[in-house]
Order: C-alpha cells, then sequence, then structure tokens
C-alpha cells in the first residue's frame, strides 16, 4: 500500500479536495470505505459542504502533523491551536453545528468531543440558541400546549431548584 | 414541536447551500444576530442536530472534567423545549452527577442496584434538597449559638455592671467615713494647741463623739478606700473587655445572619416606625441628623435595640453621651451603604 496515497474527497457542492491517505483516514467513514474498496475514484460526501469540508480537512491536517511529529511536545500548542480553531466558530453558530454533524458522519471522535464540549461551555455560558428558541417558540408559534409545558417546567424547575 | 419538525428536513438541504452564502454576509454580525434572534432560521438551528447528537452534547458537557454542565444548567436545558427536556431527562447524565456531587455512602449504592428506583434526576432533586435543608440547619445552628454568646457576654456586663455599683457603694462609705475620721484627727491634734473656747467645746465634741482609736481606724479605713479604687479599676477594665467581646460577637452574628433579601425586607419594614420612637430619638439623639425618613428609621432601630440591652442608670449616666455619637455614626455609615 503506498503510504503517500492521494484520496480524492468530493462534497455535496461538487468541490474535489485531494488530501493524504494518512489525513483521510482520520475519519473512521472514510477509512472504511476505502478498506471496502470504494474510493477508486473519488469519494462522495453528499452531506458536508465544501465549506465545511475544507475547515474538517484543516483540523485532520493538524492532528496528523502533530501526531507525526515529536508526540508529547506540542500537546499544549495543539490544545491551543485547538481552541482557536473552535473559536472562530463559537461566533458563526451554524458552521459549528455544521461541523458537529460533519464530524458525526465522518465519524471524527476528536472533533465531534471538540465541538461538543464547544457547546456544552456555551451552554453553561448561557451563549447558547437554546433561550433564543425558546423564546421564539413561545413568541412566535400560538401553541398553547408547547407554552404550557414549558410554563410548567419552568415553575417547577424554580421550585426545586432554586432557593 | 412536531409541526416545526416537518419543515426541517425540507430546510436543511437548502440551509446547507444558503448556510455557505448566509454565512459570508452574517458571519461579521452573527453575534449581534445571537441576542436579537430576529433570522427565525439561524434560531432554529439547533433543533437540526439529531437526539444523538444532542445527548452526546449532553454527556461531553456533564461529564467533562472542567465540570461545564452542573444540575442548573441541566434544568435550565431542559426548560427550554419538549424535545431537549426528554432529552437532558436521562438517567445516565444524572446518575453521574448524583455520583459526582454527592458521593454515595454504601447504603445508597446498594439502593441503586434495585431496579424500582425512581428516575435519577429525582433522586437528584431529594438529595440537594436534603443537603440544602442540612445547610439551612446548620446556619441556623450556627446563628442561635452566636446568639446565646450575645447574651452570655450581655448576662456577664450585667455582673460586672452591679459588682462595680457595690463598689462605688463601698467606696463612697468609706471616703465619708474616711473624712470623719481626719477631721476627728484634726481635733484631737488641734486640742494639744491652744484654741479659743468656742472652738475647744466644738473639738472636745468631735474627740469624744469618735468612739474607735483614732490612727488604726484611719490606716484601716485608707487601706479599706485603697482596696475599693483597686476593684473598681480593676472591674471596668473587665467591663470594657467584655464590651468589646460584645461587639466583636455582635459583627459575627451580623455577618452570618445576613441575606440581601431579608435584609431588605427588614428595612422596608422598618420605615412604617411608630411615631413614639421617633419622639425617643429626638429626645435623645442630639445629632444634627437630615430629614430623611429612613435615616431616622435606622437610627430608631439601632436606638430602640440598644436601650432595651443597655438600660443602666448608673453606667447610662456616662454612656448617653458616647451612645448618642455613636449611634448617629452608625446611622450615618449605615445611610452610606
Amino acid at each position: 500500500m503506498a503510504s503517500s496515497r492521494k484520496i480524492t474527497l468530493r462534497s455535496s457542492d461538487g468541490e474535489s479536495f485531494e488530501v493524504e491517505e494518512a489525513v483521510a483516514v482520520e475519519s473512521q467513514t472514510i477509512k472504511h470505505m476505502i478498506e471496502d474498496d470504494c474510493a477508486d475514484n473519488a469519494i462522495p460526501l453528499p452531506n458536508v459542504t465544501s465549506k465545511i469540508l475544507a475547515k474538517v480537512i484543516e483540523y485532520c491536517k493538524k492532528h496528523v502533523d502533530a501526531s507525526k511529529a515529536e508526540d508529547r511536545v506540542n500537546d499544549e500548542d495543539l490544545k491551543a491551536w485547538d481552541a482557536a480553531f473552535i473559536k472562530v466558530d463559537q461566533v458563526d453558530q451554524a458552521t459549528l453545528f455544521d461541523l458537529i454533524l460533519a464530524a458525526n458522519y465522518l465519524n471524527i471522535k476528536s472533533l465531534l468531543d471538540l465541538t461538543c464540549q464547544t457547546v456544552a461551555d456555551m451552554i453553561k455560558g448561557n451563549l447558547f440558541p437554546v433561550r433564543n428558541e425558546w423564546l421564539n417558540f413561545t413568541f412566535s408559534i400560538a401553541n398553547r400546549e408547547l407554552v404550557l409545558v414549558c410554563l410548567t417546567e419552568w415553575v417547577a424547575h424554580r421550585r426545586l431548584f432554586c432557593s | 414541536m412536531e409541526s416545526v419538525q416537518s419543515p426541517s428536513p425540507r430546510a436543511s438541504s437548502s440551509s446547507s447551500s444558503s448556510s455557505s452564502s448566509s454565512s459570508s454576509s452574517s458571519s461579521s454580525s452573527s453575534f449581534v444576530l445571537w441576542s436579537t434572534a430576529t433570522d427565525a432560521s439561524e434560531g432554529k438551528m439547533a433543533a437540526f442536530l439529531p437526539d444523538e447528537l444532542w445527548r452526546h452534547i449532553l454527556e461531553v458537557g456533564v461529564k467533562s472534567p472542567t465540570k461545564s454542565l452542573s444540575y442548573k444548567e441541566l434544568c435550565c436545558v431542559s426548560i427550554s423545549c419538549r424535545r431537549l427536556r426528554r432529552l437532558s431527562r436521562e438517567d445516565s447524565l444524572w446518575s453521574h452527577l448524583l455520583s459526582s456531587d454527592f458521593p454515595p455512602t454504601s447504603q445508597s449504592s446498594s439502593s441503586s442496584a434495585s431496579s424500582s428506583s425512581p428516575s435519577c434526576k429525582i433522586l437528584y432533586q431529594i438529595r440537594f434538597e436534603r443537603d440544602r435543608e442540612k445547610k439551612r440547619a446548620a446556619h441556623r445552628r450556627a446563628v442561635m449559638r452566636k446568639e446565646s454568646q450575645i447574651s452570655e457576654h450581655l448576662r456577664r456586663l450585667r455582673d460586672i455592671e452591679a459588682s462595680l455599683a457595690r463598689e462605688t457603694d463601698k467606696l463612697k462609705a468609706s471616703a465619708s467615713e474616711l473624712s470623719n475620721l481626719h477631721k476627728v484627727r484634726q481635733a484631737s491634734v488641734a486640742l494639744n494647741v491652744w484654741q479659743p473656747e468656742v472652738v475647744r467645746g466644738k473639738q472636745k465634741q468631735i474627740v469624744s463623739q469618735c468612739a474607735v482609736p483614732v490612727e488604726s481606724r484611719i490606716s484601716a479605713v485608707d487601706m479599706e478606700f485603697r482596696l475599693c479604687k483597686q476593684q473598681i479599676a480593676m472591674l471596668r477594665k473587665s467591663y470594657e473587655e467584655e464590651r468589646r467581646r460584645l461587639d466583636a460577637a455582635k459583627r459575627e452574628l451580623e455577618s452570618i445572619a445576613y441575606h440581601p433579601l431579608r435584609s431588605c425586607e427588614r428595612t422596608s419594614s422598618i420605615l412604617g416606625g411608630s411615631s413614639s420612637m421617633r419622639k425617643k430619638i429626638k429626645r435623645c439623639i442630639d445629632v444634627k441628623a437630615s430629614p430623611i425618613s429612613c435615616l431616622r428609621s435606622s437610627m430608631c432601630l439601632s436606638c430602640f435595640r440598644t436601650t432595651c440591652l443597655m438600660y443602666d442608670p448608673r453606667v447610662g449616666h456616662k454612656g448617653s453621651s458616647t451612645f448618642g455619637i455613636s449611634a448617629g455614626e452608625g446611622a450615618f455609615g449605615g445611610c452610606d451603604i
């Protein structure tokens, strides 16, 4: 097996990305596709757009390079790079969610954990659309049942957990 | 929620193509967008994640070493929508919280083995409330302990005051006896000198009236006088010491029993103080206070409290002047806050 074989990945909007095999197999999905020998032509990824695919490839490349270099030296550097990588997407939350979906589809555990941790931190820091969503629903939808459910849960929550 | 979910598969395909165009324009202002939530599709983006991903997010948050999601955040998530409520109620999350926040004793671990136990969230809630009750009871006990300490101090102060009074009485008695004896001595000395007859007669009277041997009695009474003085000085010192301890204990009680909400209630109830209290203030405090009602009512409270506690005719005489100043200072200090 050629160690630096190039794999072509095609995004949903038709753009093709060429990556080394080592980078591509960060994704378990792609790894299984290669093992099952479906990777002669480009691998189509219909659920991932080119923008997101570019970011995913950037992430995988960085992690492969970091593991190839001396192992323990760049641990904090890698973490700092991860933080900077994800911070851009914290502001643009649509990209963040697309990244989560892509990481889930491509089965890249480290990226998935990183993005989920970011979302969890955002919930904690109240930066999260969950609240906005609730407001959107209660004000934009005249669904009395939904409002009732939210309100009763709110009342119960206040009674139980707010001293 | 179901009615909203149906357009989502339709919208997701269009959103993936529109997101690339909209995200470039919205990336600069997306942060502002979140606070206003004007763009409905952006706001509903979170609904596009499948359940398993939400579960993963919550799991990662709860199990993370930085403790991103505590029980409060899980509750907040659960009130946002029905789907998240279902997802955040899961036993795996709450059992993790249960085991980390309330480390299980041997008996609870055996009970969790039985499958008839209720959902972990309810278990967590029960433990949480029990813990909170325990903390409240401990706090109440601490406050009561402090208050009993304060009453101990007050009792000791009263004892000291009583003995102080006794000693001053003794002092006065011995002082008067001493002065008498001095007169007698003077008279007896003067008898040895030539005096006019009238004076001599008076002096003879004084000497004869005195039954006891003068010199020894004088020395005894003098000793007594000095002893009384010493005792009084010591008592005064211990009084000051006790006073200081009382003040320290009072300060500690205040800091222990401080609760920001309840102190608001207290001041608002004081504002409706009776007029008789106000007259009392006008009588015993000569401080030029500004005519703010809250200032007066806080002085009213401190005045009333200190007059009840500390009323003593002997000491109050000296204390009223200092008391007025300190109450005024306290009131001004309270007004600053």
